[in-house]
């Protein structure tokens, strides 16, 4: 399904600055929060202090003294509306998160009642006076809490405290284990992390004069997918609920979910008959959105002499949360190690257990990169600890076990595009030779320098039968586009997918021109709105360009299409011969022979007389581009160099490389930017960023003071280097990146602290304290190098 | 309820307003300065970032009424006579910006340090943005808009 | 995060502000830069019901005298990176002033501000107890002064009274050759400290006449390391003496853990911020005219 501009392409692969930027470096851009409606009413939610309790009583006597104007309602008021994120698959446990809690509350920060007053400042005086009496619950902190023989159990009817517990197993583990000269085994965890865009989530409802109309308006990534959930709760038509994403501030897959909070407000809106607004603040945003990671991974690798790994057991476990988040489920993440464990490396056999695990806290979902930072991270490690302990350089096992071959079908039966990974390994290789010599004479004596490497692929612009499989709600992989071109030329693309700073309205309009040879300034592309675009899954799991930009390709191909043809007869040529370029239908290689692309759009709309016999008037095309069976595969090879000061375990990271994959780039301005911002956010998941809880299941990180975001001083600028290898499966051999920077940074900088302590690093993140703790187990190394 | 004047971005307003009216909701809603973002409320991101008398401040954690009778800038008061100023192009042209949400905020708090006349290293730009968090570019691109700016600031004085 | 309600009254003057103070007691409290308070209240952390703006008082005055430094309470941070004098005669305000978060929070803070507020790591704080400094607490009708190690009890905690202010910080400055430094380890740029220590050193050719240590991350208070100071007077502040003192100093402290870092990394640090600390002070000392 390989598509190909028809001509050179003048703006795909070029640094076209952003469209959107002019109004959004002046203030212009409006957000939900923006967004002010008459009569609207400010909602405030009471939430859980407790981490598990029976709630006792909900006493409003107070509020309604001391604020007579102001609404109230509780669980008891909303019913059983809920947050219903189930798969059929075998060992599901099914839960339902209440919209507000009813009998009981699972974390802190779960909605319990729901306040409304006409201002944003009074309605949090109004909420504190709702009074909550709890029974409490012995609170379940922690995996080994959840699982121990007793342990209360989180909901009704379940055996144990697991979402779901399942295996994916390929080839013959026994026998690999038996052929082995060694047995490795390593357990690794990742922290508990929370997404933080830097515009927390917001929502506003508010029907139609007519009460047919329902409009929500919300700082989401899936707005479609949004739209079928609410009307499925709300028991709503789905044509007449519009779900609109204004300006979205940010999102990395906390954004990607349906929440309570938005059937809440949908449900208010129509209860109330009155817009109602709920902005969420930050400490909400960090203790009640969702949360990332907290996995802990068992790996044993089975391997011969020569460090070629025949088998690998894993055990996934992660820390899920209090319910399980829709459409991604509580079996999201480790769902995804378990199926990405093998990852770039030709392994024979593969048998992995995943667990998620009901604790009382904040639900994980899904944030840049799913389970892969952590699958890497183990991943990754575990090949530097094999190629210590067995004596390799860490690059040489890397290559003795890598995919030389492609198409290549992996232990589980995922087939892989074709990808750069051993180039990727020799470009990285020569990239920080001069770091691994320093490494290795250090010039300090208090100064250690490390350098290490994190190999991976990233599964990309997955279509719908990976969904199919997975049994989630998402159920399916496609992405679709709008385009439309207008009397005077200028054209219209409705995306259904939802942009907050990937820079769609740019590529999308460079991938457009070039098909219709005009200029991608002639090309608005709208997007994040039910009403205008045809139905999406939304902005997730690196497949806006490929999909999204591919269907926007397609759409406009048939445009480019029609106008060639009415060309071809006003020019009298067969249509094979005309190009479109420079707002012109032109004969290759006559220029006298031409018509302007405007004169044709407007006889295909205002002038249709002029249109060839039998030809429908129009210039509007939808396209729908599902994305390849098992997705295409993006490799990416990261590096870190750290100075470890060793008295006071201090850790500074010097240089951060990446050699990228990413296929054909359509501009390449913005891959480096998605690149470098995944990148960042990895190393925050290396250095800084932890949510953490106390053993009863109170929140400690509640605010930027204690969740430590990456911040400028402490970065190097990141170095991003392309290997361009087009996919064969992709519209025009475009591979998704959006998430692959955050995948790698991790394992690369532990790797990277290893190399310069000669002690392994098995846990995120590496805060000082825990470099000190390293240091003190310090010993020369086996084996150096990256 | 209290009387006070601000004056924003060259346009003097009398207002009443209850004193616990953060200095970001006011000229949000009493100014329409919705460029104004709030980013955690606390003092600790830099979204709020806006111009006091010529100074930044963060005005999640200003009161409007400390502010009386004082000038307000915020980012829609940076372009002059049409043109963007040097740092909002820079930001363009560099790509220190993705999702937007933070970026008045930082072009706020930067603005002063482009204007002010050294040539600093790439640590003191880093170090001149540690109270501002952006969560989508990884901050190359607004170090190198910071450095263009600067750039372009020289070029212009020397003319 | 809206804060609760308040009455808000801008004082005039300091004796205005202190009148306000005794008329509304421990319901109300001082508005300064507010870099702090604000948050807090934004948090409904802290709930006064009376804020009294001091911000507008012709407070942010530096003053260099001899063998002193006076700062007006509402210096702000940026001030003493910024002030020409102090970076001539003392350059470790300047030095300590840009650990202290961030420089638009730099513009705003302020020295009494800071110091009551309070908070166990802030580096105003620390430099009050490091220059055996106190300040003028003002009430209606009278001024007492406060020295900085009896000043701090607790985390967020003085013995200010609640009708006093602080108008004014005083630090002694050694009067002969001496060098000052402050250091301190953070996980970022602008964090709170996981341990920070400053160091006076006076010297006379290559010995070592007075030493101040303070250390912040030791206890919920700025602490003086005295032994240690001590055992450096008559000394030649040596590697391995500056490393003794360190540890001497740190081996004495409780210090205190908490999801940043271990009682242990503290204390370690301590010691080894000490070490350089003294050595750099002691360098500067020998380089002073």
């Amino acid at each position: 399904m390989t598509d190909r501009t028809p001509h050179q392409p003048r703006f795909v692969g070029a640094r076209i600055l952003r469209l959107e930027d002019p109004r959004l470096v002046s203030g212009q851009a409006r957000h939900v929060d923006d967004l002010v409606l008459p009569g609207m009413l400010h909602l405030r939610l009471v939430r859980s202090q407790l981490a598990h309790a029976t709630l006792a009583s909900i006493d409003v006597s107070a509020l309604h003294a001391g604020f007579p104007d102001a609404l109230v309602f509780t669980g008891q008021d909303i019913g059983a509306l809920g947050i219903r994120a189930n798969s059929d698959l075998p060992s599901v446990q099914p839960c339902v998160q209440p919209i507000l809690a009813r009998e009981r509350v699972r974390f802190v920060g779960e909605p319990v009642a729901a306040v409304l007053t006409t201002d944003s400042y009074s309605v949090e005086d109004a909420a504190e006076t709702v009074f909550v009496d709890y029974d409490a619950l012995p609170v379940l902190a922690d995996i080994e809490t959840a699982l121990a023989p007793g342990a209360p159990a989180m909901f009704e009817n379940w055996r144990g405290n697991l979402f779901i517990e399942q295996s994916r197993t390929g080839g013959d583990i026994a026998a690999a284990r038996a052929r082995a000269r060694h047995v490795i085994r390593r357990t690794y965890r990742n922290q508990r992390q929370a997404g933080v865009p830097m515009e927390c989530r917001g929502v506003i409802a508010a029907l139609d004069p007519t009460g047919r109309i329902l409009t929500v308006w919300s700082s989401t990534q899936i707005p479609h997918l949004m739209r079928t959930y609410l009307a499925q709760e709300l028991n709503w038509q789905e044509n007449r609920i519009h779900v609109i994403a204004p300006e979205v501030g940010g999102g990395f897959g906390v954004k990607g979910h349906v929440f309570a909070e938005d059937v809440l407000v949908a449900w208010l809106a129509i209860r109330t008959r009155r817009p109602i607004k709920w902005i969420e603040d930050r400490r909400e945003h960090l203790i009640a959105s969702i949360h990332a990671r907290e996995h802990v991974h068992v790996l044993e690798a089975y391997v011969t002499a020569e460090g070629k790994i025949l088998g690998l057991k894993a055990d996934i476990t992660v820390d899920v949360g209090a319910y399980s988040v829709w459409p991604f489920t509580a079996a999201s993440d480790p769902g995804m190690v378990a199926k990405v464990l093998p990852g770039p490396y030709d392994i024979a056999a593969y048998e992995a257990t995943y667990r998620a695990v009901a604790t009382n806290k904040c639900p994980i979902g899904t944030y840049r990169g799913v389970g892969r930072p952590a699958a890497v991270f183990s991943q990754e490690r575990l090949m530097n600890e094999i190629a210590i302990e067995l004596g390799i350089d860490p690059i040489t096992l890397r290559e003795r076990n890598l995919i030389g071959q492609f198409p290549y079908t992996n232990i589980l039966g995922y087939t892989y595009d074709k990808g750069s990974y051993a180039e990727s390994l020799v470009k990285i290789r020569e990239l920080v030779a001069p770091d691994v010599e320093r490494a290795r004479k250090p010039e300090k004596p208090h100064i250690r320098i490390g350098v290490g490497l994190a190999l991976f692929l990233e599964q990309t612009a997955h279509g719908t039968p990976d969904f199919v499989r997975r049994r989630s709600p998402i159920e399916t992989g496609y992405e679709s586009a709008k385009v439309e071109m207008h009397p005077d030329a200028t054209v219209s693309v409705d995306s259904g997918l939802q942009c907050h700073g990937q820079g769609h309205e740019t590529t999308f309009a460079q991938l457009v021109a070039d098909q219709l040879g005009i200029l991608p300034a002639d090309i608005l592309v709208r997007h994040g709105n039910t009403v205008t675009s045809p139905y999406s899954v939304g902005t997730w799991g690196s497949r806006g360009i490929t999909l999204g930009g591919g269907a926007a390709h397609r759409a406009a191909g048939i445009i480019r299409d029609k106008l060639i043809a009415i060309a071809a007869q006003h020019l009298q040529a067969r249509p094979e011969t005309i190009e479109l370029a420079d707002r012109q239908a032109r004969v290759k290689g006559d220029p006298t022979r031409a018509i302007g692309v405007e004169t044709l759009a407007r006889w295909a709309q205002r002038n249709v007389e002029n249109l060839p016999p039998g030809m429908e008037p129009g210039l509007i095309a939808i396209s729908f581009v599902d994305g390849p069976p098992d997705g295409s595969y993006t490799n990416a090879v990261h590096a870190a160099v750290v100075e470890i000061d060793l008295s006071t375990g201090q850790i500074k990271l010097k240089r951060f490389v990446v050699v990228e994959d990413c296929g054909t780039i359509v501009n390449p301005m913005i891959v480096d930017g998605q690149v470098r911002g995944g990148v960042v956010q990895g190393i925050g998941s290396a250095l800084w960023e932890h949510f953490v809880y106390d053993k009863d299941g109170q929140p400690l990180t509640t605010n930027f003071a204690d969740y430590l975001l990456p911040s400028a001083p402490g970065l190097p600028d990141i170095e991003v280097h392309h290997i361009q290898t087009p996919s064969p499966v992709t519209p025009l051999g475009m591979k998704g990146l959006g998430e692959g920077g955050a995948i790698g940074p991790a394992a690369a900088i532990a790797n990277a602290v290893e190399n310069a302590l000669g002690v392994p690093v098995q846990e995120t993140p590496i805060t000082p304290s825990r470099v000190w703790e390293l240091i003190k187990k310090r010993k020369p190394i086996a084996a150096g190098g990256v | 309820m209290m009387q006070i004047t601000l004056t924003v971005n060259g346009v003097t307003k009398a207002l009443t307003v209850e004193p616990r009216r953060l200095l970001a909701d006011v000229l949000r809603h009493e100014f329409g300065c919705y460029g104004v973002r709030f980013g955690c409320s606390h003092g600790a991101c830099g979204c709020c970032t806006v111009h006091v008398d010529g100074q930044p401040r963060l005005s999640c954690i200003a009161f409007a009424v400390q502010c009386d009778g004082m000038s307000i800038a915020t980012i829609e008061g940076m372009p002059k006579d049409g043109a963007l100023h040097p740092l909002q192009q820079a930001f363009i042209a560099e790509h220190a910006l993705q999702c937007g949400y933070c970026t008045p905020g930082f072009i706020m708090a930067l603005a002063p340090f482009v204007e002010r006349g050294t040539d600093p290293t790439d640590t003191e730009i880093r170090d001149a943005m540690s109270g501002n968090i952006c969560r989508c570019t990884g901050y190359d691109g607004i170090v190198a808009a910071i450095r263009r700016a600067i750039g372009e600031r020289k070029r212009v004085d020397s003319d | 995060m809206k804060p609760s309600a308040f009455k808000y009254v801008r004082a005039g003057s300091v004796e205005h502000a202190c009148a306000l103070l005794a008329e509304h007691g421990e319901d109300a409290r001082l508005l300064a830069g507010g870099q702090s308070l604000v948050a807090m209240m934004n948090l409904r952390l802290a709930r006064p019901s009376v804020l009294i703006d001091i911000g507008r008082l012709a407070l942010a005055d530096i003053a260099i005298g001899t063998g002193s430094v006076r700062l007006g309470a509402l210096t702000r941070h940026r001030m003493l990176i910024e002030h020409l004098g102090l970076r001539r005669m003392a350059p470790v305000f300047g030095e300590t002033a840009r650990y202290i978060a961030h420089p638009t929070i730099r513009n705003h803070g302020t020295a009494g501000g800071s110091v009551a507020h309070a908070d166990p790591t802030a580096e105003i704080p620390g430099l009050l107890v490091l220059l055996d400094g106190h300040v003028d607490a003002a009430s209606q009708g009278s001024v007492r002064q406060i020295q900085g190690r009896e000043l701090f009890r607790g985390a967020f905690s003085t013995s200010l009274k609640p009708q006093e202010m602080i108008s004014a910080l005083h630090f002694r400055i050694p009067a002969g050759r001496w060098g000052g430094n402050f250091l301190e380890l953070a996980e970022r740029v602008g964090d709170f400290a996981l341990a920070a220590v400053g160091a006076v050193v006076e010297r006379d050719g290559e010995q070592v006449t007075g030493a101040r240590i303070v250390l912040l991350g030791a206890e919920s208070v700025p602490v003086r390391a005295s032994a240690a100071e001590a055992s450096l007077v008559g000394e030649r502040l040596t590697e391995s003496v500056a490393a003794q003192a360190g540890a001497a100093a740190a081996a004495a402290q409780r210090c205190y853990g908490d999801v940043r870092a271990s009682a242990g990394y503290r204390r370690h640090l301590l010691s080894e911020l000490t070490r350089r600390a003294l050595l750099t002070a002691y360098a500067r000392a020998g380089a002073a005219a």
